[in-house]
Formats: structure tokens, sequence, C-alpha cells
């Protein structure tokens, strides 16, 4: 008896490990070409605002509750499907109604939602307060890229997608932050509280930084408020995540998190570089200078629509070698670049550059695309014709 | 009754309710749009939103557990 | 729900069968058998050219870096993946069912309206190649997700006016659909069929019916205010024109949310019908059931902004909708408890629809917990719009009302048919597609956690892995749909005959019929004890 009971058992041990194995076996043969395991992601990022950790634990609580109403209905199905089987002769009984019961699996329901909805109500509560802030950001979303105002202090910058194209279209190795990583983060300070007020200038985008807990979305002509506040410093990556359009993948969001006396002195800096303004509209440039500086602008505004290459993607994106514009008159080149292209007094992807490049660059840039790829005008465009194209 | 007359009687019933499921789906799609122009249009929408809902609470509520209608 | 056997000689006796043949047969039939034919036909042509759709998207998302498609392309397929499913395949496959089953399982000889029947599915291929056509517009199909939003939508090129006019032909088509299944189910029962004595799949199809007239006319209204604001200088949702590109997302998700429950309602009543028949056993809480489903309905109408919980809403307002939301948890928890209770003790074999409801019943439950995770809006502002709510509504839409439908089509083709189809097959086919599925979409559960974004043609390195998990998966489901068209040809052309009743524990009306059915059915009501 005894033993005919260990080899049963013993046997049942055998088959445990292998059902246990299986899947592990299964999983490994399909991710063997892939990286270890522990670099897999299985859960929320780790959270670094009081917020975040709130969400995280209600995300907790809730996925246990579930993992164990999930074991106790589908442990009573799995037991009905094996002892209530026509093979096994079981014959069907014919009840099809027990008040009592029914009521039963009405109220237990409703009793766990509600104890569910408190803590979570109480995180709603806290999640709209943004008063009593400490610095006050304005974050602006455009295709595709974010600006940041910093109403406190009187400056405000762009960010956008640094990760070279290169990268993205497979031609070199990617970096540890591929597509996450931008040419100028936002610089928070820790320990202070962070009012957001988001909107957008064109489509609807959303501020999405999941291990601070926020997203909120950026409405054009709508200012919506939402707060922040960092319980450590580092580096924290982000999203847009509301579809904005061609480049929604490439959009990222990073917040740098300093300390008070790392990001007052990071403030200083960007006050001193505020100060004197950057370059002379009225210095003629050289050809050689504007085009390689056009190059730049070219790459970080222009190349997402109108490709690298020039031959854009069109319809939509027109390409600019051998273009009218491009090699045509330069006012008009000029006066496109400056106002954007309007379709039946509409805005349409092209927009107008004034307000967020220089004179200067998009001086270089015209004198770039006039002189890339099959354009050879040979025309350098100085910022002064520039200044004066925008101020008639 | 006669089968015909029975035919008949039901088609008429058919369309009678078919029509007025019709126009409800009309007065809905315009309400929607001319909602935008009353001068409030978010409480147009909302009395909208309501009609609809009572729509829907009329017509299966005075079906539901009616286990003697034929 | 019994019947006394019905006279099938009777039927041919009334010999006004000269209906064409060949193609303008089904051109011309007003029949519901033919109608509902074509409807489940037309809902796998574009079932299989979403499903191109999807695999070229998983193609794609196999690893990070752009390979395949230029975004712009990506977001095209993205959009109209969703649309067509939803609109082209879902939803026609279960008008298809309700064709074929509403008329035969009350008694009644055909649809309440056979022209307007004929008509509403016609319009559908019109809608289809519309859509599809948008590729070929110049600008492309929409790229701006199938919900359209604007200002993005208003961007678009002429593909938009395309999909927005496919939009209202599809609409125009689902509000005749109802008002024709509304009728029928209300004037056309046999004697003694009272309305808590019709099958469940009659019942969930009337409420789904009304809930179509309530909101279809909204979304057309929704999309016609957006054609107004692209072409004709309106600002319904313009904010420099005083309007507000928010509205449109309250009106399109008041119709939204609801079509939700559209789509899965008729899945419901399959999973109603199947379960008790292979568990020899009635439905447990046939009133309940009905309430469950009424409830759901009206509670359906009143959780659309949990859809927009990071559009910035007051608190109250966030509040409000994440009750109401969780709310549905309790009707719908009293529907999965209701299957478990019909299988408890009942004498259960597990052939194809079987496998396919209990599959149902198994991931929707899934998808339903995660519906619980979403609704709670703190955790909500972190999952919006991420893989999360992906796997989440395929979970709902995919398990739930895909393989209720598939549960149906093999509980009902022998009926539809006269021929049995072969169980291995079937087998196999639930197998495959149950694991795969599995394999696709529950890592996007980790991916949504982790924060990669929907609707992305490119990802950051560190969700590799689940990518190349799911698209892996997507492509082992998608060639499992094959072995789906491969039993139903099969059974059509050589399978066995089936009795008229081939299911033990089946009692509907249908069953009572021939298998084939004859062209016209109960021509002379059956009386309902």
């Amino acid at each position: 008896m005894v033993d005919v009971f260990g080899e049963s058992m013993d046997r049942i041990k055998a088959a445990w490990r292998i059902g246990r194995l299986l899947p592990a076996l299964l999983m490994i043969a399909v991710l063997a070409p892939g990286a270890a395991w522990a670099d897999r992601e299985w859960n929320f990022p780790p959270p670094v605002t009081p917020i975040a950790h709130e969400i995280f634990e209600l995300h907790a609580i809730i996925f246990w509750i579930c993992v164990v109403i999930f074991f106790v209905v589908f442990g009573a199905m799995g037991y009905s499907i094996y002892a209530h089987r026509k093979s096994k002769g079981h014959v069907a009984e014919q009840f099809h109604e027990n008040t009592t019961v029914e009521i039963i699996w009405t109220v237990i329901p409703f009793i766990i939602l509600v104890l569910m909805a408190w803590p979570a109500t109480k995180t709603v509560l806290a999640m709209k307060d943004a008063s009593a802030a400490d610095l006050t950001v304005k974050i602006t979303g455009s295709q595709w890229k974010w600006n940041y105002d910093y109403l406190n202090d009187g400056f405000g910058y762009y960010s956008e997608l640094s990760t070279p194209f290169a990268q993205i279209e497979n031609r070199e190795p990617k970096n540890e932050h591929y597509l996450l990583e931008v040419d100028r983060p936002l610089v928070v300070p820790v320990n202070k509280k962070i009012r957001l007020l988001i909107t957008s200038s064109d489509v609807i985008h959303a501020w999405y930084l999941p291990s601070a807990g926020v997203q909120q979305d950026a409405i054009p002509g709508f200012v919506r408020d939402d707060w922040m506040k960092f319980d450590k410093t580092g580096t924290y990556r982000g999203q847009c995540n509301k579809i904005c359009g061609k480049e929604h993948g490439f959009m990222p969001i990073v917040v740098e998190v300093k300390s008070d006396e790392d990001y007052a002195a990071w403030v200083g800096d960007q006050k001193k570089k505020l100060a004197p303004t950057a370059d002379d509209v009225n210095k003629a440039l050289d050809i050689k200078d504007l085009t390689a500086r056009g190059e730049k602008v070219y790459t970080a505004n222009c190349a997402a629509c109108h490709q690298p290459n020039g031959k854009g993607l069109p319809p939509a994106f027109p390409p600019l070698d051998g273009s009218k514009v491009a090699t045509g008159p330069k006012l008009v080149h000029i006066s496109t670049v400056l106002n954007g292209v309007t379709h039946d007094g509409k805005p349409t992807a092209m927009v107008a550059w004034k307000a967020t490049l220089s004179d200067v660059d998009i001086a270089s840039v015209i004198t770039y695309e006039r002189n890339s790829w099959g354009n050879h005008t040979g025309e350098a465009i100085q910022p002064a014709e520039v200044a004066s194209a925008k101020a008639r | 009754m006669q089968p015909d007359s029975k035919m008949g009687s039901q088609r008429a019933a058919n369309l009678r309710m078919a029509t007025i499921l019709l126009s409800i789906a009309a007065v809905f799609f315009c309400g929607i749009i001319l909602a935008q122009y009353s001068g409030a249009p978010a409480v147009a929408v909302g009395v909208l939103g309501l009609a609809i809902l009572g729509f829907l609470g009329i017509s299966i509520g005075r079906n539901v557990g009616r286990r003697g209608r034929q | 729900m019994s019947s006394i056997p019905h006279d099938h000689a009777a039927g041919h006796e009334h010999a006004h069968e000269h209906h064409p043949g060949g193609i303008m047969r089904w051109i011309m039939t007003t029949n519901h058998k033919d109608i509902g034919t074509l409807y489940l036909w037309f809902s796998f042509t574009m079932f299989i050219a979403g499903g191109i759709m999807a695999l070229t998207i998983r193609a794609e998302l196999f690893q990070p870096g752009l390979q395949l498609v230029e975004p712009e392309f990506f977001n095209q397929l993205n959009t109209v993946h969703g649309l067509i499913m939803i609109f082209g395949a879902i939803m026609p496959a279960a008008v298809g069912f309700a064709n074929w089953q509403v008329p035969m399982m009350i008694g009644a000889p055909d649809m309440a309206f056979g022209r307007l029947n004929n008509w509403s599915f016609w319009l559908l291929p019109f809608a289809g190649v519309l859509l599809l056509g948008s590729f070929l517009a110049p600008g492309g199909a929409p790229s701006a997700g199938w919900t359209l939003y604007p200002p993005l939508s208003v961007q678009a090129g002429m593909g938009m006016d395309m999909t927005i006019f496919a939009i209202h032909i599809m609409g125009a088509s689902s509000i005749m659909g109802s008002i024709n299944i509304i009728t029928t189910i209300l004037n056309m029962r046999a004697p003694g069929m009272t309305l808590m004595k019709m099958p469940l799949f009659v019942w969930t199809w009337l409420i789904t019916a009304y809930m179509l007239i309530a909101v279809m006319p909204v979304l057309a209204g929704s999309v016609t205010m957006l054609l107004t604001d692209r072409h004709f200088g309106t600002s319904f949702f313009n904010a420099a024109g005083g309007g507000d590109p928010v509205l449109f997302q309250h009106v399109f998700w008041f119709f939204g949310h609801p079509e939700v429950y559209i789509m899965i309602l008729p899945a419901f009543g399959i999973a109603s019908t199947v379960i008790p028949a292979f568990a020899r056993k009635p439905l447990f809480g046939y009133a309940s059931m009905v309430y469950a489903t009424a409830s759901i309905a009206i509670l359906s109408f009143l959780v659309w902004a949990h859809h927009m919980f990071t559009v910035g809403m007051p608190a109250a307002g966030q509040l409000f909708f994440m009750y109401a939301t969780m709310l549905i948890a309790v009707p719908t928890g009293v529907k999965v408890f209701n299957w478990l209770a019909t299988m408890w003790k009942g004498s259960m074999t597990f052939e194809t629809p079987m496998l396919f409801a209990i599959g149902f019943l198994f991931l929707f439950t899934i998808g339903g917990f995660t519906g619980l995770v979403l609704a709670i809006v703190p955790v909500d502002i972190s999952l919006h719009d991420t893989y999360y709510v992906v796997a989440h509504f395929h979970y709902v839409l995919v398990a739930g009302s895909l393989f209720a439908f598939f549960a149906g089509i093999y509980y009902w083709l022998p009926k539809w048919t006269g021929r049995m189809y072969d169980e291995t097959l079937g087998k196999w086919h639930f197998w495959l597609s149950f694991i795969f599925f599995n394999v696709t979409f529950f890592p996007m559960h980790f991916l949504g956690l982790a924060g990669m974004p929907r609707r992305v043609p490119d990802y950051a390195t560190q969700f590799t892995d689940w990518n190349m998990v799911a698209s892996i998966g997507a492509f082992g489901f998608g060639l499992s749909q094959l072995l789906l068209l491969i039993a139903v040809l099969k059974t059509i052309r050589s399978g066995p005959p089936a009795p008229a009743r081939p299911w033990e524990g089946a009692d509907t009306l249908e069953w009572t019929l021939p298998s084939p059915p004859p062209y016209h059915t109960f021509e002379t009501p059956p009386v309902v004890k």
C-alpha cells in the first residue's frame, strides 16, 4: 500500500515537474535569440513620484483580487469540466434556477467593487490637486516635438528625438535608449511640486511619463493642468501617447530630475545663454558655412517629411530635390519656409517656421536646400534677406 | 380570421413599427448636429443623450419580463 | 422550449420558389437564409483583409527599427484594420447569424422586410470597396486611428472622406438591418413563443438592434460634422473657430462604447445557446440572463468617458465614469456565473462548438478582468493608449466575439449545409487559435505595463522580446484561420449528411427542421407550448 502510494506520488511529482518545465522550455525555444530573462518587462516601471507609487499599489491590489477570483471561478469550471462529462457517465441534472445563489453572486461582486473603488477614489482626488506648486512648466506638443516653457524663469526650448536616422533604418547598431532620447530633456528639481500646463499647437498629443504616473492629452486651443513631484534624481523616459501623425512614434519625452543645487546651476546657465542674442542677423555669411549649418537644421526639422535625400514622400510630402520651390525664385522659397503652406485656407503639414527657427537657421536651411542633391543654384541666402522677407 | 387579412394586418403592423424606428433614428441623427447650433450645445447634447437613453430604457424595458406577452 | 413537430412536406407545397439561379439568385434574393449566407461570406472576406493588415503590422513590429513599411502607411494599416474588423467583419457576421437564426428560432417564415434585407446587405460591399479603396486615394487611407479624432483627421487626405462615406453607408445598413430584426422579433413569433420563451440568442439580438438604432445615428452625425469641418468651413471640432476637439471624442464614444456591447451581446447569445446544448442541461437563470443583458445595454450608455480619462475632465466626472464602469462588472459577472452553473452537474461533451464556447468564456473573463483594471482611473492614467489596452480589447473582441462566432458557425453548420463538419479539423482550428491567440495577445499586457504606446511603428529596444513573441503568435493565429475556411469548404463539398438534430442537447426550433432546411420554412407557423 505504502509503495503504491509512494509510486503514484512520484509519478504525480514527475508530471508536475514536466508540467512546470514545458511552458518554460517552450518559452526558451521561442526566446532563445532574445536577451536574458532579467531584462524583460513584466510590470510598471519603478515608480518615482508619490502618485506613481499609489498607482503601482492600486494596480497590485486589483491584480491580486482578480487573480483570486480567476482561480475560484475557473477552479470550479475546471472541476466541472473534469467531473461532469458525459464520457465519465455523468447524468445531467435539470436545475435551472436558484434565487439564493443568484443573489449571492450579484451582491458579493458588488461588495468587492466597492472595496476597490475606495482607495481609487482617494488617489483620483490627490491626482487632481495641482495647487501650491513650486514651479510651473508649460508643455506644448507640436508635430513632432515638445516645447517646454519655464514660466517662472522666462525661458523655453524645443525637445526632440536625437536618435539618428541611420539607427531607425537599421544601418547602425541601436543606442541603449533608442527612440527614448532627446536633444534637450525637460529638467526639473527633485522634491518640488511641478505644475504642468499642457497644450498643443496642432493636433492632439499626450504627454506620457509612466514612471511618474502622468498622462495628459495636449489639446489644441485648451490648456489642461497636471502635476508631478519626484522622489529621487535621475533620468526618466516616456513618449507621446496619442496618435498625432506620421512621426507619432518618434516623439519621446525625457525628464532629468536634478538636485536643488544642480537645478539652480542649470537655470543660471539657461538664462546666461538667453542674454546675448546668439547670431547677428546683419552679418553676411559664406555659402559653405550656411550650407553646413543648414544641413544640421534640415536633419533636425525637415528630414522627417522631406527625407534626408530630399525625395520626400509624395504626394503628402513633396520632394525638394528638383522642386519648383527649391530651384525657382528665392523669395518664394523664403516665404514658403517662413509662413508654411496652406491648402483651402487650412494649414497643412508644412507649418510656418518663423516662430520656431531663427533667421540665421532659416537662411542656412534654404541655402542648403538650394545647393544639395540635384539642386545647384549656387545662391547663398543671407539672414538679412530672411529678416526683410519676414518684415514684409 | 382570413389568412389574407391576417397577413395584411401583420404587414401594416410591420410597416408601422419600421416607420417609428426609422424616424427615431432620423431624430437622433439630426439632433446631434442641430444641438451644436443651439445656444447651449452642451445642454442640448445632454438632453439628446438622455432622450437616447430614455428610448433604450422604454423600448427594452417594455419587453423584458413579460412572460405572457405574445 | 418545446414545439410540436412541424409538417415539413407542407413547406414544399407553397411552390412560389421560382427564384433565379446563378449569380442573380444572390443579387435579387430576399430570402433570409441566402442573405445570412451572404453576410457571413462577406464578413469572412473582410476578416481575411483585416487579418492581412494585422499581419503586416505585426511583421513590422517584429523587431525595432523600420523594416517593411513607412510610418505613414503603418498608421493607415492600423486605422483600416480597426475599421474593417469592426464594421466589416464582426458586425456583419453577427447580422449574418441573426438572418439565418432569428426567423428559424422564433418560428417565422422569413424576416419582416425581405427587400429591405436585401438592400441592407448589398450596401455593404460598396462600403467595403470605399474603405479599402481609400488606400489608392491620393494621400492614402485614413491614418488617424479608427477613432478618427480631429484635428488629425481634419488634416488627412481624400481617403478620410471615402472612409466617412463608407461609415455612413454601413451605418444605414446597420439601421435598416436592426429595424428588420426588431420588427421580425416583435411581430412575427410563432403562436405560443412568448418573449420570455425566446432563445437567448434572439433576446440578445433584440437588445443589440435597439442599441444600434440608438447609436448609429450618433456616429453618422459625428462623422458628418467631421466632413463639414473638413470641407465646408464649419468648426464643430476646431478650437480656433470656437469648437472643441474633445466634443468629437464625447460624441464618438457615446456611440463607441455601446458599440463594444453591440459586438459582444450576440456573442453572449451564441454562448448561451451552445453551452446548454453540450451540457445537456437547460440554461441556468434564463430570466436573470435577460435582465443582465438589458442592464448591460443601459449601463453601456453611461460609461463612454472612460475612454477619455486622460483628456483632463474634472474629478467628479472621472469618479462618476469610474463607478459606472465598475458597475458593469456586476451583470457581466452574473452572466459568467450563469454559464458556469449551466455547465455544473451537466453531462458535457466537447465538440468544436463547445470548445470555442468554453474558450470564449475563459478568455472573455480575462478581458473582463483587465477591463476592471482599466476602469480604475489612476491605473488607467498609466495604461491609457498603451498595449495593455490593445491586449484588453482583443481579449474581449477576438477571444470574446470572434470565438463565440466560431462556436456558432460549427454549431449551426450542420443545419445550414445539411452536412457535418470534420471534427478533427474543427478541434485543430480551436486549439491552434486558442494557443496562438494567447501567444499573441498575452505579452501585450506586459508591454502596456512597461509603457509601450499603441499605434507606433517602431519602439524602444526594451520592448523587443515581447513584440517578437506577439508577432510569432499573430502569424500562427492568422494561418490557423485558414483551417476554418478549409473546414467549411470541406463540409459543403464532402461532409457526411447531417441529421435534423445532430446535437443531443439542442432544443430550439430550428432543429425541428430537416438539415438543410427547405428554402422556405415555417410558412405555417409551428405552435410552441
